[in-house]
């Protein structure tokens, strides 16, 4: 089972560029795709997913051209995008039905799934209700659960946690890490917190160019040793954002606690930090912008 | 495509429409048809004569009621299946299944078609109850009630119904334009099928012909003066005589040549996946599309935040914040309209100016308050549309002020394109022709206001003003001559009527805009 993205681009009408020369190969395991707000996630999700073609390059499932054929990675696929929507009439059952019969799941098997799937995403006593009554956390689930319709080899999903609750977060958290012994999973999310707990693979992407493909020990190492915690004043706090690459700041007491990624130590008394995945990906998206030496970076 | 696939998209559409409250509307719709039917304001008649009410006759009398009537309303009424998905953006999820172009439009069409059926349904049963109710022949013959309702009004339904398809996978008929497109082709049908059996699509002359064919007495009518039946709507005609006929032998050849009207239907159907872009953003709208830019993240807005500043906005309001509000409408309603759209307004202000007057009430003040209806349609409607009512009912006088300044966009957009027209007829010193065309530059936008905000939807005026326009100033009937074209519409002071009328249409605006800020 492989995915193989080649040299894929997309630009829209108008000449707004989403996606550039983006190369990327996958096998079975989580992959996160972390990047910005416009970096071209959502884009090269619909790429996978089908729904919209490349300008240039070319998606590879199995060694097939999707573009060509898209029916045999279509009948693999569950697809959650990123804002979707439900018929708000509708029952969940009802709407899981219809779409099980849109993905081929066979009659026979689609009411037990459903039920199955109703109750993994714990909304089996809501789903005789119409789905215009749910809420957003609800709906989401909801397209969780469709998601996993066809029992898929391959499944997308683009920000899949936003609006659930904390308990709900992390119960699919760990339905993604369950899932993806056997089969290719992408995550699309700019919560690194999701992509830490879950992914074996992370994908950074940053003005629709892959800016890194490493697995998050890799990227944690290369940011090893450059988390510093410095104890400011909080006027102090906006130069210190001028000058640093901070991932975090937390007030206490005795000022403003500021976790920054640098090469060195930031501040006179500078105390080391175990760096996380955030750091990471701060660090390496603020790198790749400046060329791979960033001047906050390297402060 | 599999039996279950189309079932389960056509079961999902239709269950969606019929748990609305629109859905009940039509249902009364269709209910209040069947009244008129029962009332005896639905005809069928060849001169003076009718058949008796037995199952043949009212059988043919629904069927060709549904064939002529239905297609032209549920057009109107379906066509919003694909715009469901499209807005509920249950469309992308669609997308990535392995559901074909063919499947979806055929399974789309067949959920309009259940959905135009179910009208059809309660037709029929108006139909039984008016044969009992008649009395004239209470034997009820199913085939000859059921086969002219299957075979004349089916055929047209399933054409209306992938027409509905086709309209929406096709990015400019989309929306006002298709409507008017779609109007305009279907009188033209209707035209064709009414005055050549070679066209006839509806089933009209195999009516005709049988009645020809099987009654004596109308042989003789026709004799030498190439008589028709007629068929029309409104207050009983005086009928002399009825006469018994059993109603058209449903031969082989005539079931071929009806069949071949679904045929088209399919084809149309298959025409749509053509068509169709498969949500793809790209080919939907050309533009980037919303996800695209995508919600605030967290780490990398930490990354790229601006330096904290202190924020200084400009205080102040305008010096006529009705006039800011009237002139953001109007951007609003202009917005997004192409270079020629402006070519074809500028063009009809020109020659509204230049024409000579005849010409200007006969041809160039029709077309130039027939081009804006896209502009009109979107009145009342925008904010239900695009989701920004929580935002416009949360700032200050949204019901009164805002729906003010919706009319008064709408009043300067029908000034405006035919200003030069109505200063000709303010120079010409035809005073009555004047006010005509005041009352109509009022009376547009009021209707617009008033069904867009009370339907949320843009069909319904777009319908409503259609049939207006085609009945009042292209046909001549005085009554429905809202701007003045003929000279009894002016005698009789039809303008005061349409004046008065938009007071009462803008009223009622207001009202379900201040209720629906409350909801």
């Amino acid at each position: 089972m492989q995915l193989t993205i080649e040299r894929v681009g997309k630009v829209y009408k108008g000449g707004a560029v989403a996606l550039s020369d983006f190369t990327l190969e996958m096998g079975p395991g989580v992959l996160g795709l972390l990047g910005p707000n416009g970096a071209g996630k959502s884009t090269l999700m619909r790429i996978l997913a089908t729904i919209t073609h490349p300008t240039s390059g070319r998606v590879l499932w199995n060694g097939e051209d999707v573009a060509r054929s898209p029916a045999a990675l279509r009948a693999s696929l569950g697809y959650l995008p990123q804002d979707f929507g439900v018929y708000p009439n509708l029952t969940a059952v009802e709407f899981l039905e219809y779409l099980a019969a849109v993905k081929g799941v066979p009659a026979r098997l689609a009411r037990p799934r459903i039920a199955e799937l109703l109750a993994l995403v714990n909304l089996t006593e809501a789903a005789q209700r119409p789905l215009g009554g749910y809420s957003g956390g609800m709906r989401q689930r909801v397209g969780i659960a469709q998601a996993l319709l066809s029992d898929p080899r391959l499944l997308i999903v683009d920000e899949p946690t936003v609006g659930l609750d904390p308990e709900e977060r992390v119960r699919f958290r760990n339905l993604l890490s369950d899932l993806s012994g056997d089969r290719i999973v992408i995550l699309s999310t700019h919560i690194v917190s999701d992509v830490e707990a879950t992914a074996t693979g992370i994908a950074l992407i940053d003005g629709g160019r892959l800016v890194d493909h490493a697995s998050p020990e890799a990227l944690l190492a290369a940011v090893e040793g450059k988390v510093w915690e410095c104890v400011v004043p909080s006027a102090e706090l906006p130069a210190a954002k001028a000058r640093w690459l901070i991932s975090g700041t937390v007030r206490r007491g005795d000022g403003v606690h500021v976790r920054a990624v640098a090469e060195t130590p930031p501040c006179a008394g500078a105390r080391p930090l175990p760096p996380t995945l955030e750091d990471a990906y701060l660090y390496r998206l603020t790198s790749g912008r400046a060329g791979g030496s960033s001047r906050k970076a390297a402060a | 495509m599999t039996t279950r696939l189309l079932y389960h998209m056509a079961r999902a559409d239709f269950l969606e429409r019929a748990r609305r409250y629109s859905f009940l509307v039509t249902v009364a719709g269709a209910v209040f048809l069947g009244y008129m039917i029962n009332a005896g304001n639905v005809n069928l008649s060849f001169q003076d004569q009718r058949g008796i009410l037995n199952s043949a006759w009212v059988g043919t009398l629904i069927g060709l009621t549904a064939a002529m009537m239905l297609p032209l309303f549920g057009f109107y009424l379906v066509k919003n299946t694909l715009e469901r998905d499209r807005e509920t953006r249950v469309g992308e999820i669609l997308a990535a299944t392995p559901l074909g172009k063919a499947a979806y439009t055929c399974g789309k069409t067949l959920s309009n078609f259940l959905f135009l059926g179910v009208i059809l349904a309660i037709l029929t049963a108006a139909g039984l109850l008016l044969q009992m109710l008649s009395g004239e022949d209470r034997h009820v013959h199913l085939a000859a009630f059921l086969q002219p309702i299957l075979w004349i009004a089916l055929p047209p339904i399933a054409v209306v119904a992938a027409l509905a398809v086709l309209f929406e996978s096709i990015r400019w008929l989309r929306g006002s334009l298709g409507n008017v497109l779609f109007y305009f082709l279907w009188t033209g049908l209707l035209t064709a099928a009414l005055l050549s059996p070679a066209l006839d699509s509806l089933g009209w002359h195999l009516v005709q012909d049988s009645l020809l064919q099987k009654v004596p007495s109308l042989q003789t009518v026709a004799a030498g003066k190439v008589e028709q039946a007629s068929f029309s709507i409104g207050p009983h005609q005086e009928i002399h005589k009825t006469f018994h006929w059993d109603g058209i032998d449903w031969t082989a050849a005539i079931v071929a040549q009806r069949l071949a009207v679904a045929a088209a239907a399919v084809a149309v159907a298959l025409l749509a996946a053509f068509f169709f872009g498969r949500f793809d953003p790209a080919k939907e709208g050309g533009r980037l599309p919303r996800a695209a830019s995508e919600a605030e993240g967290e780490a990398g807005a930490e990354a790229r935040r601006p330096r904290k500043r202190r924020i200084a906005l400009p205080s102040g309001s305008p010096a006529n914040p009705f006039l800011a509000l009237v002139v953001a409408e109007l951007r609003l309603m202009l917005q997004g309209r192409n270079f020629w759209w402006y070519v074809v307004a500028a063009g009809l202000l020109v020659a509204g100016t230049v024409s000579p007057l005849i010409a200007i009430r006969v041809g160039i003040l029709p077309a130039a308050w027939l081009w804006p209806i896209g502009l009109w349609s979107g009145m009342g409607t925008r904010e239900k549309r695009f989701g920004t009512e929580e935002l416009v009912f949360s700032g200050p006088r949204p019901a009164a002020y805002g729906g003010a300044a919706i009319w008064t966009a709408g009043v300067l957009v029908a000034a405006g394109t035919t200003l030069g027209a109505g200063l000709r007829l303010l120079a010409s010193g035809d005073g009555r022709s004047f006010l005509a065309w005041v009352a109509g530059c009022l009376f547009i936008p009021g209707l617009a206001f008033a069904l867009g905000t009370v339907s949320g939807t843009s069909r319904l005026f777009e319908v409503i003003y259609l049939m207006l326009w085609y009945i009042g100033p292209m046909n001549h009937v005085p009554a429905f001559d809202y701007m003045g074209v003929t000279p009894q519409a002016l005698a009789q002071g039809m303008p005061w009527v349409y004046l008065g009328l938009t007071a009462g249409l803008v009223v009622a605006g207001l009202a379900a805009r201040g209720r629906w800020g409350r909801v």
